[in-house]
């Protein structure tokens, strides 16, 4: 883990470049990368509820690759230093692209999707919260244009079960589905919406399922939340 | 760079205005408010105060620069405004292609002719692209449901928000001194500004008859025929700025501000059918890029070709 300051070298995996990044050079080139992409579909924040001091955990419904770029970029600029996007493995470690991008520079936490996934998957998802991180997660499980939220994948609530204080904080994006749906080959800039609402927490004797239909029901209030 | 005095006062008066009205909006907003309802309209003043001044920023520094930067200026409210109607339309993921084409193809290609000066191609490209190209994308996109629906959101956005803009920069090219064109854009632009503005304050200030209740419920009557005339005053006023004489600055005016009410309402039409009050929240104190110009989609055409037919006599 690269702390502010320090020079990082990052470890190869399997066969990979070098990236000699200072935390300094890495949030410029984040930095470029988020603003450049809001600029592009032009996201505007509605907070729908205050955002709480500490860490939490964004969860959001997932349309497009803007879609972390979006949320980050209008996040007030200290919390959105320490929040990590989780990634799915077997898209964003592919590559040496796609690894550099998602792991070194926006440092996301890449875990493994559904079957593929151990016991111990969620450690350094757990790992990063201890430390201060607050996480942004998808639990759709992958991107989907459609406007209505997909069924939830169980990460969000194994989460909450193993932090019951952390905060899931439900975000909506709205119309970004339009600026670069799954399968296209270029994006359109589609001014687009992002509603941040009230965090949920897992409430005592809650089942998984009921937990996951109230989380995804949150992202259904805020999708008919008025302009 | 051309040293046009008439762009130079026209930037000066502006300036002075918006200071004249800054300094009121700040001491507006220190005076205690009788309710909670007229706090909160001085603060949305001097929000939009705020703002006029960065639009003001943005288009004297295009327009100070030339036919190449007032292009990309307006290529860029174009994007933006077709980016507006489109995020509050029903437009889908099956439309994708048709909006690739319309930002990455049409956009791009209208902004190009009124560059290069070929006027009939800017004429008559993108109804073609609206009224041919967009429906063949829509049709050949694999689903035809609610065809003409889809086609006429996107063929109506292109004709508003790209054909109509592009009036602006074309505006440029039909004073008959060189230097003239970005005083005569500046020009249209204050005065439906100023209409709108006038507006919006004469409405707040002796408003009773709602104009449009259906469409615009802060629209009034007497707002509207204050915004009106004090815009046709400024604008006769300031006929020396213009190429033309008074009758013909007057006649401008008139034509600006009447195409510019039409736009509001057209405008706020779209908004009600998709249930929003506003296209966006960014330009604080206004909305969106599309609720300040609005009514600069309807008068642009309209101040090109009266000034057209000044000029050159039809």
């Amino acid at each position: 883990m690269s702390r502010p300051g320090t020079l990082s070298w990052h470890r190869p995996h399997t066969r990979t470049i070098y990236v000699p990044l200072t935390e300094s050079l890495r949030r410029i080139l984040a930095g470029a990368i988020v603003h450049g992409l809001r600029l592009l579909t032009g996201g505007s924040a509605v907070w729908v509820h205050p955002r709480g001091p500490g860490p939490c955990l964004y969860f959001a419904n997932h349309a497009s690759h803007f879609d972390t770029a979006a949320i980050l970029s209008l996040l007030p600029a200290e919390e959105r230093w320490r929040t990590r996007p989780v990634a799915a493995a077997d898209y964003w470690e592919h590559g040496w692209f796609r690894r550099t991008l998602s792991v070194h520079v926006l440092r996301s936490l890449v875990i493994a999707r559904g079957e593929a996934r151990g016991p111990a998957a969620l450690a350094p998802l757990l790992e990063a919260v201890e430390g201060g991180a607050s996480l942004l997660l998808y639990p759709e499980g992958g991107r989907h244009s459609s406007p209505d939220p997909m069924a939830f994948r169980s990460g969000l609530y194994e989460l909450a079960v193993r932090r019951p204080g952390l905060a899931c904080v439900p975000v909506y994006l709205s119309d970004l589905w339009r600026a670069f749906p799954k399968g296209a080959r270029l994006p359109v800039p589609v001014a687009g919406r992002v509603l941040f609402g009230p965090p949920l927490a897992l409430e005592p004797g809650e089942t998984k399922e009921a937990f996951l239909d109230r989380a995804r029901n949150a992202l259904r209030v805020l999708k008919e939340w008025p302009r | 760079m051309s040293h046009d005095h008439r762009l130079t006062a026209l930037y000066a008066g502006t300036l002075v205005l918006l200071a004249v009205l800054s300094i009121a909006s700040w001491i507006w907003c220190r005076i205690p408010s009788s309710s909670a309802a007229a706090g909160a309209t001085a603060l949305n003043f001097q929000a939009r105060m705020r703002s006029f001044w960065g639009i003001a920023a943005v288009l004297m520094a295009a327009l100070y620069g030339g036919l190449v930067s007032t292009v990309v200026l307006f290529a860029l409210l174009s994007v933006g405004a077709l980016s507006e109607v489109v995020a509050c339309s029903s437009l889908g993921t099956r439309d994708h292609r048709a909006l690739v084409w319309s930002f990455y193809v049409v956009v791009p290609a209208q902004y190009g002719f009124v560059l290069l000066g070929a006027d009939v191609l800017r004429l008559t490209f993108v109804p073609v692209a609206a009224f041919v190209l967009v429906p063949f994308l829509v049709a050949t996109s694999g689903d035809p449901r609610e065809f003409l629906t889809r086609t006429g959101t996107i063929g109506w956005a292109l004709l508003t928000c790209v054909y109509a803009l592009s009036f602006g920069p074309a505006l440029l090219s039909v004073a008959p001194q060189k230097e003239g064109g970005a005083a005569l854009l500046f020009y249209c632009i204050l005065v439906v500004q100023l209409s709108d503005f006038l507006q919006y304050a004469a409405g707040r200030r002796f408003g009773h008859h709602p104009l449009a209740p259906t469409l615009s419920p802060a629209k009034t009557v007497e707002g509207l025929a204050g915004g009106m005339l004090g815009a046709i005053a400024v604008g006769t006023a300031l006929a020396w700025t213009t190429p033309f004489g008074v009758f013909e600055a007057l006649a401008l005016s008139v034509a600006v501000t009447v195409a510019g009410v039409a736009g509001g309402l057209v405008f706020s039409a779209v908004k009600r059918a998709a249930g929003i009050k506003d296209f966006g929240s960014w330009l604080s104190g206004h909305g969106g890029l599309l609720d300040r110009i609005d009514s600069l989609c309807f008068s642009l055409p309209a101040a090109f070709f009266l000034s057209r037919y000044f000029v050159h006599g039809g």
